[in-house]
């Protein structure tokens, strides 16, 4: 009787044992996964460019086509190329392409390429793209070139390999424009210069012993309008880049500075002084002359820029005591403040999507380039100098470029919009101020 | 007797009859077309016998050659009167003897004849006899043979189907007691791993591949503040990964692939310090820090 017993009672616990267990299988299904949060920083893409193939004539190709992509790429600050000696294979198409042997040293992106001599002064660069992990071309093109057009060709393949990698437009293949001034025994030496963004293939615009001020591209990327004090008076010409042609736009009585090209090019906003010397912002129909006034306030406006929707113009104003940024409907109306955080903000200039506002803030004692971000009102401060200067954000809204001064003289640098990146510009005698940068180019 | 022997003439007669008028037929069908003769001749000589006997015809007649036709035969003629001479007697009786003699002969002639028939038909029938006897012996034998066969089919079927019934058995036994035991190691294994999980062991694994993917990513500039991807990585043991399957993501495509490079070159995952603690799926929900 008890031996039964004791034997029913074991039956009934292994029957609960087992259904505890069923149990337990069956929450061990429920979360048949590991569920893991993963925060990632921006952090340089390890990518290979690997030394392009040469065939022609000549024992060398005309310009080392990987070492413009690979410095580009390098100074963008996205990207972390291999040196070539890390290398453990060198093809030059994707035919001969081992994605292991990259992965393995954990590159995530090669390129190939190779540039082949067609006639006198007539090459083809070709380049391919390849995602090392997901083993497919990402991107690959081929391009005419002359010996002269042999960096831009190079600077395009670097864009679109940007472009892909990051999800942004690359900005290699853009300019940037700025005056330099250096010393001439007695006198100084003004100087507009283009450049590539990169600093190379400098060439002057426009030379003069009297100060230069306020370059701005057009939006077509042809024209610069710029103030010169040529003749001891402030003059706004417009100049076309390839012919050197220029024409005057506003040489009134007084001062005529600060001009920006509307987003359709016919218009420029600038800063007239008038014969009593109120600057105020107006508006300047580029073919007619005729000028419209925006601001009437007895403050200080100056230094306009559009919006690029051409809707607003930003400007600043001291009208409420310091400098700060405000805007003001294109077609006139009441301004309206923009900036609120410090006590100065200006020389607003906005990026091409419309998101962003660059600024010169005064960040306790030391002015320094800022972003808004215009829908959360966010102000963020990327530069780290004493007195910068003359923010213009890449036609790309990523980067900006600026004026900082190196001991006495200024220099430019390049600042992500996230100001993770910091890079200087080697670029300019003497001191470089008032950086602009282009837009995208048209081909 | 007598009438035998006086059959004996008549047959003899026609016989003579037939030979001459065949021969006659011969010759004229030599005029018509040239056939063989030869056999013909041989022919007639055996015809003259069927009426003879008793027995039914032969039993392969030969339907291409018509037989002689007896109706044709004309009524023998009667025998000349002898004549009352004595020597012509003596001759008379001298042939008379000669006659019965020959039909003496004949008689016994033919007598042998029917007994060699008769020794024939015995001969037949007892062949037969066998034929039929040896036939039913084979029947037998066959049918025997079969019903053998059919024994010894039933019995392999039915060996087959108890085998088979065994087998059966066998694999549901050992099933049953492998599914006892993976049951068991499984319930060991999910102790094991809630042990480990309290002892924080999983939080250790799941840091460690955190740490190495975050370590690998490299997120591109497109990827902002509010991005959110969730991804599913398949591993097997080792850490090896198999597959990435990105469920959600509001990056771009240069986001996408930056994700699936990370996990790629974290490959193999770190494995955890309890074997149990080991999942073949992981769900990865990836955003960029502030």
């Amino acid at each position: 009787m008890r031996a039964s017993r004791r034997f029913k009672e074991a039956k009934v616990l292994k029957k609960l044992k087992f259904v505890i267990a069923i149990g337990a299988l069956l929450a061990g299904e429920a979360q048949a996964e590991l569920v893991i949060d993963v925060q990632g920083v921006a952090q340089p893409t390890p990518i290979a460019v690997v030394p392009f193939g040469w065939e022609g004539q000549a024992p060398a190709m005309p310009l080392d086509v990987a070492q413009v992509i690979t410095s580009d790429l390098r100074r963008s600050g996205r990207f972390a190329p291999t040196p070539e000696q890390d290398m453990l294979q060198k093809p030059t198409t994707g035919a001969d392409l081992d994605f292991d042997d990259w992965g393995f040293v954990g590159v995530e992106a090669v390129v190939v390429g190779s540039v082949r001599q067609t006639g006198e002064n007539a090459y083809d660069l070709q380049f391919q793209l390849f995602d090392v992990f997901g083993r497919r071309q990402l991107v690959g093109y081929r391009m005419p070139a002359s010996r002269g057009t042999m960096r831009t060709a190079a600077h395009r393949a670097a864009d679109m390999i940007y472009e892909k990698l990051t999800g942004i437009k690359g900005v290699f293949g853009t300019k940037v424009a700025y005056v330099t001034a250096q010393r001439q025994g007695q006198q100084q030496l003004y100087s507009l210069i283009v450049s590539d963004q990169d600093g190379e293939n400098e060439y002057t615009i426009m030379e003069s012993n009297d100060p230069i001020m306020s370059p701005a591209w057009s939006p077509d990327g042809r024209q610069l309008a710029y103030v010169s004090f040529e003749g001891n008076r402030s003059t706004i010409f417009v100049q076309t880049l390839r012919t050197g042609n220029r024409f005057k736009v506003s040489s009134k009585p007084g001062i005529n500075g600060a001009p920006a090209f509307s987003p359709d090019g016919r218009e420029l906003v600038v800063t007239l002084g008038g014969v009593d010397g109120n600057l105020d912002i107006h508006v300047i129909d580029i073919s007619t002359r005729e000028a419209r006034r925006i601001t009437t306030n007895r403050a200080i406006d100056t230094e306009g820029t559009w919006s690029p929707d051409g809707r607003h113009i930003y400007f600043t104003s001291d009208r409420s005591g310091g400098p700060q940024v405000y805007r003001v409907p294109s077609v006139g109306g009441t301004p309206e403040r923009v900036t609120f955080e410090g006590s100065y903000n200006a020389r607003p200039r906005l990026s091409a999507d419309g998101k962003r506002l660059a600024m010169v803030h005064n960040d306790r004692g030391n002015y320094r380039i800022a972003i808004m971000d215009l829908d959360k009102k966010q102000l963020s401060i990327l530069s780290t100098g004493r007195q910068d200067e003359s923010p213009s954000f890449a036609p790309n809204s990523d980067i900006l470029i600026y004026a900082t001064r190196q001991g006495r003289e200024g220099v430019l640098e390049t600042v992500s919009a996230d100001g993770l990146i910091r890079q200087k510009m080697a670029s300019g005698q003497g001191d470089v101020r008032e950086p602009v940068w282009s837009p995208f180019p048209r081909f | 007797m007598i009438r035998d022997v006086h059959n004996i003439i008549p047959v003899s007669m026609a016989l003579l009859l037939h030979i001459v008028l065949l021969a006659a037929m011969l010759v004229a069908f030599d005029f018509a077309r040239p056939v063989p003769i030869t056999p013909l001749a041989v022919r007639a000589t055996l015809v003259t016998e069927i009426p003879k006997t008793t027995q039914p015809p032969p039993a392969e007649p030969e339907p291409e050659q018509p037989e002689p036709e007896p109706e044709i035969v004309p009524e023998p003629e009667p025998e000349p009167e002898p004549e009352p001479d004595n020597s012509e007697e003596l001759r008379l009786k001298a042939e008379e003897e000669k006659r019965i003699q020959d039909a003496l002969i004949e008689k016994e002639r033919l007598e042998k004849i029917r007994q060699q028939e008769e020794a024939e038909r015995e001969r037949k029938r007892q062949e037969e006899a066998d034929r039929k006897r040896k036939q039913q012996e084979e029947a037998e034998r066959k049918e025997r043979e079969e019903r053998e066969k059919e024994q010894k089919r039933l019995e392999a079927e039915r060996q087959r189907e108890e085998d088979i019934r065994r087998q059966r058995e066998e694999n549901e036994r050992l099933r049953r007691e492998l599914e006892n035991a993976a049951r068991a190691d499984e319930i060991a294994a999910e102790e094991s791993r809630l042990a480990a999980v309290d002892a924080g062991a999983l939080a250790v694994y799941m840091a460690a591949i955190r740490q190495k993917i975050e370590r690998n990513w490299s997120a591109p500039a497109s990827a902002g503040a509010e991005l959110q991807c969730s991804v599913r990585v398949r591993q097997v043991p080792g850490g090896e990964v198999v597959g990435v399957t990105i469920l959600t993501c509001n990056g771009d495509d240069a986001v996408k692939r930056s994700v699936e490079a990370a996990i790629f070159k974290s490959s193999p995952l770190p494995e955890p310090s309890n074997p149990n603690l080991f999942d073949r799926n992981i769900l990865l929900n990836l955003s960029i820090r502030q």
